[in-house]
This record gives C-alpha cells, structure tokens and sequence, in this order.
C-alpha cells in the first residue's frame, strides 16, 4: 500500500464568520503502487482538498494519512516539504510556473530544494525536457509558450526529482481537446512505466482513461 | 547557498524595481542629511550663542564712521560700566599648513567669556606670558595638540610663535563679532564664526597692523559693554540715550533669549518636516516594497508547492533584504565620498552617528515588509495560498 488514508477529516474555519466548514469527513482511502486514480466531484466536492492532504500540502484535522507504511498526518511542516519535494510531482491546472523564468529554470527549481549540486541543475534540467521531446524550450521564457507547451514543462518539473507519485489537479482543465489528449497520454506513458498517478478532474475522458475512479461528494467518497 | 541564489534571482527578476527603490532609498537619505546638518547647526548655534556673556552685558554695534578705540574710551568714561570687552579680528593667518582667523580677545572678554573646550584651558588661567611662544587657544581643525609649539605667519609679513594651551570642543564655534547685533538682525553669525582659528589674548601679542582695519573699509565693530553688578535695568534707557549716537545698543539678555527663541523654532519646524519628510519618503518606499512582496508571493507559493520549506523561505527573503542592504549601504557611503550628503559639515562623531541613523532607516524599510510578508505567508496555508494562485491566474 502506498497510499493510505483512515478516517481522515478536514475541517476549516471561514474567515468571513467563523463558522468550521468540513471540508473531509471521514475519508477512508487506500492507493496502491503503479495505480492510475480518478478524483471526480462537483465544484466544492473536496477534491482539492484531498489532493493537497494526500500531496501533504495540508494536514487533515483528524486521521490518520500513511504514506508508505509511515504515519505523515502528524508530521512537522519542514518534514512534509522535504516528501513534497521528494515523493511527490506537481501538475496544476495553470501550470503553476515561474512565467518570467525559462522553461530549463522552471524545471530545475525542484532540484534546488533538494540540495543538488548546483553544477548539475542545468544538465539534470534539460535531460528531463528531452525526455519528453522539449529541450527546444528550454531557453525560452515560460510566459511565451502555448498553454500545451506550459503543462509539459510543468509535467517535466513534476518529474526531475524521479517521484513516486505524480498529482494533477486538474490537468486538462486549461488546454483545448488536442492538448489535452497529448497530456493524458504522458500521464499513461509514465503509468506505465510504473508511476502512481492521482488526477482531480470532472472531465469525463480523463477519468475513464484511469485504472479506478473515486467520486467525492460533500466530503465523503460515494 | 541556495538562499542566496533564490533571493539574487528574485532580485535580479525585478531588477527595475529594485533599482527604483534603492534610488528612492537614497534620494531620502540624501534630503535626510541636509535636514540633519541644519539640526545640528542649529543646535551647535544654540550652544555657542549661549557660551556668550549676558549677565549685565549690552553690546554695541558701533556705525562704522566712529573710531571703535575712540568710542570705547568714552564708554570706559561711564561710572556704570566696569570693562569693555573686544575682540581684534585679524586677517587670515597661516599656521600649521591650514588657513584660519586670527582672533585676539582683550581681558573683559577673556574674564567673561569661556568657550567649551575639548582639552586644555583658556585664556583665563594664564596671565601675561613671558616667555617666547604666545599662550593661544585653537580649533580641532588646525591639527595640533596641547604643549604644541609652532609658528604663525602674518599677513603683513611677520610671524610668532604659539604654544597651544586649549583645543576649541568640536564642532568650532568661538566669539568672532563682525555684523550688526541689533535684534532684527541678530543671527549666530554675526557673533559667531565656525573657521579654523587661533586665539590670544590681545596684550601679548605686541605691535602689530594685521588687526588694523583699512581706512577704506566700512565695517561694522560690535564692544561688549560689561555693567558693574549694581547698575540697575532701569539704567538701560541712560544708557541708550547715552551710546546711541555711537550705534545700536542692545542688552545682550534680550539678543540672547530673542536668538533662543528663534533657533528653536527653527530646531521645531525642521524636526517636523524631518518626521513628515522621513514618512512621506517611507510611504513611498514601502508602497514599492508592498507591491514587490505581493509579486514575491505568488513565487514563493510555487516554491513552497515544490519543497521549500518555511525555514528556508525565510532564509531566502533575510538574504534578498540583506542584499538590499548591503548594497544600498555601499552606495550611501559613495554618495558620502562624492559630496552629496554634506559630511564636511559634520564632526567624525556626528558622521559615524549619520550613518548610523541612515543604516537603521535604510534595514528598517527594506525588513519592515519583508518580516510582514514572511509572517503573513506562514500563517496562510498553503493549500489556500494554492488556490490564490490558480485564482489569480
């Protein structure tokens, strides 16, 4: 089991009136090695949020979130970095990048946290764009690429530190049908060569691509 | 090290930006060094003006058509007067490789009036030398110490010997009367001279015509006339109509308490436009700062998103300012060396306390934000960071 999540819930406290909202109740979970997961809901479901607690971008309020056999949900802030950074690949909706660098900056900003020699970012960067046929990016500034051209380079930062799990919120979300297909084939591509994939999406073509799909709804899995 | 390459990047990313600040950083400080000088002018004039005489004292401005020994005798002639006090202003002498004024002080000044003095003594604690060198007080300015034996050179040729026996406290300020004291006109400069100088007691520096004022020359002579202790106030009218023919009579309590008055209303209105400049510039600073903090943001969500963790954000917003401050720093000092932020008018002491004051202000403005942006980016979490960031795109 890579993933697991027993009990978990979510709950925030909304600045307007104070008021908790629970956004995760009672969430019970597990994902296993080399799966490719479907998150699906309607808007407010939760699925971010579960994303960003299994992504430990958040801690759950209550529960308990294991994460190869270690229990995470307690873990310190610094701690939960160090997974992120090492564990886990990021694929946002809008790409999440640094517009005003270049494509090879954006993908070595991983490696920097991860204490790589400093000589070797750039040669570890461009490696990964090549390996999914973009080093012809690499020198160009991020704000000047197409929006499929954004969510390789992000897929090729997702990658650069060989994590385990990639998460996608929302992937799709921002490019047109074409560009969509050619992630959603990346996505299968790196499944099958043994990466455990989690995608948010409520498109439908997404999610039927994926070995299981996981509907939320009020913060509960249907 | 990654710290440092982080915050060099976001510094150089935003580089206009920062360049803007700085400049606007120093632009201020350079307004703040002029408003500085004229505190510390004021505050050095107070002090001077208020070493001066004025217990029983009037001085007269004598017009410049009456013979200022002539007039002297016929005040000396007055039962109520116990001394005059004059002060002989020499042309400019050289002594020790600096130009400066020669100023001698007859005994009613010298009994009366005592400068503060950063080493040594005065006047006062010696009588009439004997000896070769002439007891005489100096600046700080003409670079010598006390027991110091040297030579002057005077305009007309001749030279003496010196032997300093006090140093002038810093910044130099001494009794040097040469323009009108009437109460209109009264400002510390027309009793007050700030030049490197050498001061003597009239009498032993013999004959001599550099105190000699050229015929030709229409200058106005100020005489301290000090009243023996039981001439009343009420005699001031006497003396008015007694000395006035002779020129402007002004008690020297009245000029004194009407110059404090002034001065620190002066020392007043500049300090508040200090404050209302040092916020009109903070605010403009600090807008920059707030507006580049937010664009900082939205990068440092990224990074967080990526591994950073808050230690290390820290770390890489303490060196972005660090940075900052350091360089802003290296060009204050510059702008020191090429003039612009008056240092020749302040003492080592004050330059070193500017500087200081300027080093504050400039980690004050450039932390300020920088602390506020960090404590508010740890209190937000980041998965709502996260959804300002796809929001705001």
């Amino acid at each position: 089991m890579l993933i697991e999540l027993i009990g978990i819930e979510k709950t925030y406290i909304t600045r307007r009136d104070g008021v908790p909202l629970k956004a995760l109740n009672g969430i019970n979970l597990t994902i296993k090695k080399g799966e490719m997961v479907a998150i699906k809901g309607s808007s407010g479901a939760g699925k971010s949020t579960l994303l960003h607690i299994i992504g430990c971008l958040d801690k759950p309020t209550s529960g308990i979130y294991k994460l190869d056999g270690a229990d995470v949900s307690k873990e310190s802030s610094a701690k939960l970095s160090k997974i992120r950074n090492k564990k886990f690949g990021f694929v946002m909706q809008h790409f999440a990048l640094v517009e005003e660098d270049n494509a090879l900056q954006n993908v070595g900003i991983p490696l920097l946290f991860a204490k790589t020699p400093i000589s070797q970012i750039d040669t570890l960067a461009m490696e990964q764009l090549r390996q999914l046929s973009i080093e012809n990016l690499a020198k160009q500034r991020v704000s000047k690429l197409s929006g499929g051209e954004k969510q390789r380079v992000a897929i090729a930062r997702a990658l650069i530190n060989q994590p385990e799990v990639i998460l996608a919120d929302e992937p799709t979300g921002a490019l047109d049908s074409e560009n969509s297909t050619m992630i959603l084939k990346i996505f299968k591509a790196l499944n099958a060569q043994g990466k455990t994939i989690i995608i948010v999406t409520h498109e439908d073509f997404v999610a039927n691509a994926c070995d299981r799909i996981i509907t939320i709804s009020d913060g509960r899995i249907k | 090290m990654a710290s440092v390459l982080i915050a060099i990047k976001l510094l150089w990313k935003r580089k206009l930006a920062n360049f803007v600040l700085v400049i606007q950083i120093l632009l201020s400080i350079i307004m703040l060094a002029q408003v500085f000088v004229a505190i510390e002018d004021y505050r050095d004039n107070l002090r001077a003006v208020n070493e001066l005489p004025v217990n029983n004292t009037v001085v007269l401005s004598i017009f410049d058509y009456y013979d200022t020994e002539y007039v002297t005798q016929q005040v000396l002639s007055s039962p109520q007067v116990e001394s005059v006090g004059r002060v002989y202003m020499g042309d400019i002498v050289f002594c020790n490789n600096v130009s400066c004024n020669l100023a001698a002080y007859n005994e009613g000044i010298i009994s009366r009036y005592s400068p503060e003095l950063q080493s040594g003594s005065w006047l006062s604690d010696y009588s009439s030398f004997s000896g070769n060198a002439i007891p005489a007080v100096v600046s700080s300015d003409m670079k010598l110490k006390v027991g110091d034996v040297t030579d002057v050179s005077l305009s007309d040729g001749q030279t003496r010997k010196i032997t300093v026996i006090g140093i002038l406290k810093e910044p130099t300020q001494y009794l040097y009367p040469w323009g009108s004291a009437s109460p209109e006109y009264f400002t510390a400069s027309s009793v007050i001279s700030q030049k490197p100088v050498i001061i003597v007691r009239y009498t032993d520096f013999g004959e001599t015509s550099v105190f000699e004022t050229p015929m030709d020359v229409p200058i106005t002579t100020s005489i301290f006339i000090f009243l023996k202790s039981d001439a009343a106030d009420t005699n001031m009218d006497t003396f008015r109509t007694e000395w006035n023919k002779y020129g402007e009579i002004t008690p020297m309590q009245s000029l004194v308490s009407t110059f404090n008055t002034n001065t620190n209303t002066m020392i007043g209105g500049t300090t508040i436009m200090f404050v209302v400049f040092l916020l009109l510039a903070a605010t403009g600073v600090l807008s920059n700062n707030v507006i580049q903090s937010l664009r900082n943001r939205r990068q440092f969500t990224v990074y967080y998103l990526l591994g950073m963790d808050w230690k290390k954000g820290a770390a890489v917003e303490v060196c972005r300012v660090g940075i900052l401050v350091i360089f802003t720093m290296a060009l204050s000092l510059i702008a020191g060396k090429l003039g612009l932020l008056m240092l020749e008018w302040m003492t080592p002491a004050r330059a070193f306390l500017f500087y200081g004051l300027v080093f504050l202000y400039i980690v004050v403005m450039f932390t300020a934000v920088g602390a506020g942006f960090m404590i508010k980016l740890m209190r937000e979490d980041l998965s709502g960071l996260l959804k300002d960031l796809q929001q705001g795109e």
